[in-house]
């Protein structure tokens, strides 16, 4: 009797936890797609409604700002769809270089045992602390010196070396990563490669996911590095494009600006999406039991 | 002892594993690095483009901190607003994020459309900077919908102009942070939750644990490594921050903050003084290179002494359960 | 879940469609090739130039193309796309004139043109050919503006910038009761004159509409009409009688309400230029010149616009070309610039292609005499006529090559000043250290 009754008040209690909860997590998701819902809004109204201020009511002049981006890029020397390819050329690989490489060095700073160990992850940790704006120049300059201005290789192989991404898999191997599930694989013959090709990696796969995201979100909006560092038009990357068409200072079409911002988000969300299966699968049902 | 052992005969491949992060660090960054802190100590600057530069020493940091007669420390102040503008952002950030991590990650209370949650409230983050802060400046001018809003519902006097106020753009910084990341820091936040052994809270549920004491006795305990990841990128991130200050309420050079310089962060004062003097500006550098590192090194210390205690049990916990099977 | 790849299922769909649609429609729509490439920078004969938008370019590809088809396939144009960064890249890429983009013409906007011009990295009109007798038909402060300390011309514009004042005829005639030019002119011959006015358009409106939209309407009419630059010749920080005159009028704006305190090139200043003074505020009036009449002002603004002298003769903006100090051929450089900036013809034509208020008397003469209409006149006045004589009186002297950023620093202490935070020498001892700060080699007396 009493337990019935212990049982009901707990689950009355849980179903107002639940109302509460979902209004709350509502109220959040509201706050966080509304500009983004003003984005597309924008999309579709006309430049100079735009300018005069922000409305949450359609418009109807989505198709004639896509044709007049369409009609805008051939002044350009890289159309949306080529910029779309560059920043694909640069961002898929630098992200796989970023987390690959970044869990590679985590492993090898968490599970071996090395002279330089400490000193190595000190070193990564201060690089982190690094402000990157000063940077660039020196870092411009050089590749210049190098010839590698003007070229996609200085926006991708330097994100092997990712310090904040290397110290995030360290935190991570540290709650799930066990050396004896490593030692269980060294007994059963593997190399050390395979090891962490086979073992590690597939453990770490929602902090690898989550870093991913993180990782090719930043290579796509990135701004500032391509900025400096690509001249010729048709490298141009997505934000680049937009930028060019925000650079007729006095003459934007901000209808067209949105619509070309508009498609620089969706491969993103897409791309999110994809990936946060893998968030939600969760280590803890698949890597270390199976 | 057995481990240790282990360990030795294994070193060697640490170097391999760590080897290509240092020699692309070395080739692409080290050098620009270097630089920046031999040019602290030069007098360095630019004129008509025409480069001057000798050596002076701590000259530039007895400059920037004020030491020389006829200096102002204005750095002291760009720190100021600095850390008020991450402060703002960051106490609610993890708060929320905290909350929200533990509600969708609860199976006791399972929410419906959690994954639609995750994926909405990071949406922030994924539009670039540049168009949220054209955004959020037409949301909050003068004239703007939102100002307009909270002035006819008498929230703010109706003479209120958040870009006159230091208090109002600090605080619009502060809350644009809050949103582009308070998503992004739930999802490090979740799936640290999910790395942790799901038989943690199976031992504690027969234990008889209630959900409160789970959240304070397992998760949290156990977040601690993705917590200080979070505390620590952010700090750096914060303490670096330029892209959404530099665009929001300054002049049209985007180095100077408005109202009353308030809203100018130190990295955007590297980067004014970048155009005109070089070794001022690494110098800057260099003091916000050691600020984060002494503020980061605090973290650590507090991080570490807890979280290494919960390590420890949980190891035992894994060799224990392993013996069993 | 489900749900959850459904959307995911729809945006990739999105993706895909984009995808496939953008290179369809480009198709489509494409007259030319995409890869109608800026020229080829390998070639041995490559002449590189350097601009941060598309407005060199055009020029080129128009009327420059027609004139010298054999100097145009020579052509390299690179576009740094945005002047935010222009400068940036132009000083690293300058530093290596045997670099294969290395720019052998470049694009000079006023803001930063004197950097360069009192730099080496120019060649001088001289050295190029280029006798004063060419570029006689320049007004006088453009050449200021393209001078080095020397007294060598670098930089030459084919934009000339005579600046005004732009008047809302419908609100004029609501607010002030005329739109009639010459009353109107009365109106803003004074700044108490603009001042008394000012307060009119408020007693008239009941403050749904203001005569500027912000104080900082008048600052270029202040600076860049003013004696005495930011600093001496000794370096050392000076603020001139107009920069504080100014200072007390954005004072005087703020406490009586005259303004809506916007800021230039922000939202609500181009809210209040679409307003309609009842349903939402607008502002009657707003600083201008020949580049912001044709390009910047609103619909509300066409066939509604009437242009008077401001209190003080002074320019705005304006874009120049300055041949490399390492450029490989100072014959084509030497075509280019007399082609843009001072043969009467081609700056004709430069004129008919996209309406610049050209850098060249003879040429602004003839255009005057064919008869130009612009839609954003009111009535029967003829904006090339009225801009005609005011470009003649303008003084650049006062200009430096750190404008930019003094001038944002010292917009900052008019706010403070105007908002009765600081008093008038405390706001200007901290302009001047702050200038220090920035500019170590400027000294604070």
């Amino acid at each position: 009797m009493a337990d019935t009754k212990k049982l009901q008040s707990y689950s009355a209690n849980q179903r107002t936890q639940k109302i509460i909860r979902g209004v709350v997590c509502i109220l959040f998701c509201i706050l966080s797609l509304l500009p983004f819902v003003l984005l597309v809004m924008n999309a579709t109204r006309a430049s100079d409604d735009i300018q005069m201020g922000v409305s949450l009511i359609p418009s109807g002049h989505f198709l004639e700002n896509w044709k007049n981006l369409m009609i805008k890029q051939q002044g350009m020397q890289v159309t949306l769809w080529s910029a779309v390819r560059n920043s694909m050329i640069v961002s898929a690989p630098a992200t796989i270089l970023a987390v690959y490489f970044s869990s590679m060095t985590a492993y090898g700073i968490q599970v071996y045992d090395f002279k330089m160990k400490k000193a190595a992850w000190a070193f990564i940790m201060a690089v982190m602390m690094v402000p990157n704006q000063i940077t660039i120049i020196g870092f411009y300059r050089f590749m210049l010196k190098l010839g590698l201005v003007d070229n996609y290789i200085p926006l991708i192989l330097p994100a092997i070396a990712a310090p904040a991404v290397v110290f995030f898999m360290k935190q991570y191997m540290e709650s799930t990563l066990s050396i004896e599930m490593i030692e269980a694989a060294r007994i059963d013959g593997a190399g050390e490669l395979k090891t962490f090709n086979r073992i590690a990696m597939p453990i770490m796969k929602p902090a690898v996911a989550t870093q991913a995201i993180f990782q090719f979100i930043a290579q796509w909006n990135n701004l500032f590095t391509p900025t400096i560092m690509l001249t010729t038009d048709t490298k141009k990357t997505l934000p680049l494009f937009v930028q060019m068409l925000n650079s007729d200072q006095f003459r934007v079409d901000y209808g067209v600006v949105y619509v070309a911002l508009f498609v620089t988000v969706v491969p993103l969300i897409a791309v999110y999406l994809i990936l946060s299966r893998y968030i939600v699968a969760g280590v803890a049902l698949g890597g270390v039991k199976g | 002892m057995k481990k240790r052992r282990k360990k030795v005969r294994y070193g060697k491949y640490g170097y391999l594993f760590v080897a290509p992060f240092f020699l692309t660090y070395a080739f692409f960054q080290l050098w620009p690095l270097i630089n920046t802190f031999f040019y602290s100590m030069l007098n360095y600057y630019k004129r008509n483009g025409r480069e001057f530069s000798e050596f002076c020493g701590l000259q530039n940091f007895q400059n920037i901190l004020g030491l020389v007669s006829g200096e102002k420390a204005y750095v002291l102040h760009y720190f100021k607003n600095t850390f008020i503008i991450w402060g703002m952002n960051f106490i609610p950030q993890i708060l929320v994020s905290l909350l929200l991590a533990a509600w969708l990650t609860d199976n006791k209370v399972r929410l419906r459309s959690r994954g639609a949650v995750k994926v909405i409230t990071y949406l922030p983050s994924v539009i670039t900077a540049a168009s949220i802060s054209v955004l959020f400046h037409a949301l909050f001018s003068q004239y703007g919908p939102i100002t307009m809003t909270l002035k006819n519902l008498g929230i703010i006097g109706s003479s209120f102009n958040f870009l006159e106020s230091s208090a109002g753009t600090r605080g619009l910084i502060s809350f644009i942070l809050f949103w582009m990341w308070y998503g992004n820091t739930t999802l490090l936040l979740i799936s640290g939750v999910l790395g942790i052994s799901p038989d943690l809270y199976e031992a504690a549920d027969i234990d008889g644990a209630n959900g409160r004491a789970k959240f304070f006795r397992i998760t949290l305990p156990l977040l601690k490594p993705i917590m200080l990841y979070v505390l620590i990128t952010s700090a750096i991130g914060g303490l670096q921050m330029y892209d959404i200050p530099a665009l929001f309420n300054v002049s049209n050079t985007g180095y100077v903050g408005f109202p009353n310089d308030n809203s100018t962060t130190v990295a955007m004062y590297i980067m004014r003084l970048y155009n005109s003097d070089v070794g001022k500006a690494a110098a800057v550098s260099v003091l916000l290179f050691i600020v984060t590192l002494i503020i980061s090194l605090i973290f650590f210390k507090f991080g570490t002494s807890n979280e290494e205690k919960a390590e420890a049990r949980r190891r035992k916990k894994r060799l224990s359960e392993g013996g069993g099977c | 879940m489900k749900m959850k790849k459904a959307t995911a299922l729809m945006m990739t769909a999105a993706i895909g469609a984009a995808m496939f649609t953008v290179p369809v429609f480009a198709e489509e729509v494409e007259t030319e090739p995409a890869n109608t490439v800026s020229g080829d920078s390998a070639a041995e004969d490559a002449f590189v130039i350097w601009g941060w938008n598309e407005d060199i370019k055009k020029i080129l590809d128009g009327p420059f193309a027609e004139a010298y088809p054999d100097l145009y396939k020579r052509i390299v144009f690179v576009n740094t796309g945005g002047s935010d960064t222009y400068q940036t890249k132009v000083d690293a890429i300058l530093e290596d004139p045997s670099g294969e983009l290395y720019p052998d013409l470049m694009g000079l906007e006023v803001d930063y043109v004197l950097k360069y011009v009192n730099g080496d990295f120019l060649s001088s009109a001289g050295d190029l050919g280029i006798t004063a007798d060419d570029y006689a038909n320049q007004y006088g402060y453009s050449l200021d503006l393209g001078t080095d300390y020397d007294g060598n011309v670098k930089a030459l514009f084919w934009q000339a910038t005579p600046g005004c004042i732009q008047i809302r005829a419908d609100l004029a005639e609501k607010y002030l009761g005329t739109t009639d030019q010459a009353k109107l002119s009365e109106m803003f011959s004074s700044w108490d004159n603009i001042l008394d006015t000012a307060r009119k358009v408020n007693e008239a409106s009941g403050g749904t509409a203001k005569l500027f939209s912000g104080y900082d309407e008048m600052f270029r009419i202040f600076s860049n009409s003013r004696a005495n630059g930011w600093y001496d010749e000794n370096d050392t920080i000076q603020v001139d009688e107009n920069m504080t005159k100014y200072m007390e009028m954005a004072k005087i704006c703020y406490e009586e309400e005259l303004t809506y305190n916007t800021q230039q090139w922000k939202d609500d200043w181009y809210a209040n230029m679409a307003g309609d003074g009842e349903t939402s505020n607008a502002a009657v009036a707003y600083c201008g010149c020949p580049w912001f009449t044709y390009w910047c002002l609103g619909d509300a603004w066409k066939a509604n616009t009437i242009l008077v002298q401001a209190p003080e003769q002074f320019y705005w903006g304006g874009t120049g070309l300055a041949a490399t100090a390492g450029c490989a051929d100072t014959d084509m450089a030497a075509a280019i610039l007399k082609f843009f900036t001072c043969e009467t013809d081609p700056m004709v034509s430069i004129n008919a292609l996209n309406s610049d208020f050209v850098n060249n008397k003879e040429a602004v003469q003839k255009i005057a005499d064919a008869g130009t209409t612009c839609e954003y006149i009111y009535g029967e006045q003829d904006m090339i006529s009225f801009y005609l004589p005011m470009a003649d009186g303008i003084d650049a002297k006062n200009a430096t090559a750190e404008d930019q950023d003094i001038n944002s620093l010292w917009t900052t202490q008019v706010d403070a000043y105007a908002r009765g935070e600081k008093d008038l020498d405390t706001a200007v001892a901290d302009f001047k250290s702050s200038v220090h700060d920035t500019f170590s080699y400027l000294n604070v007396e």
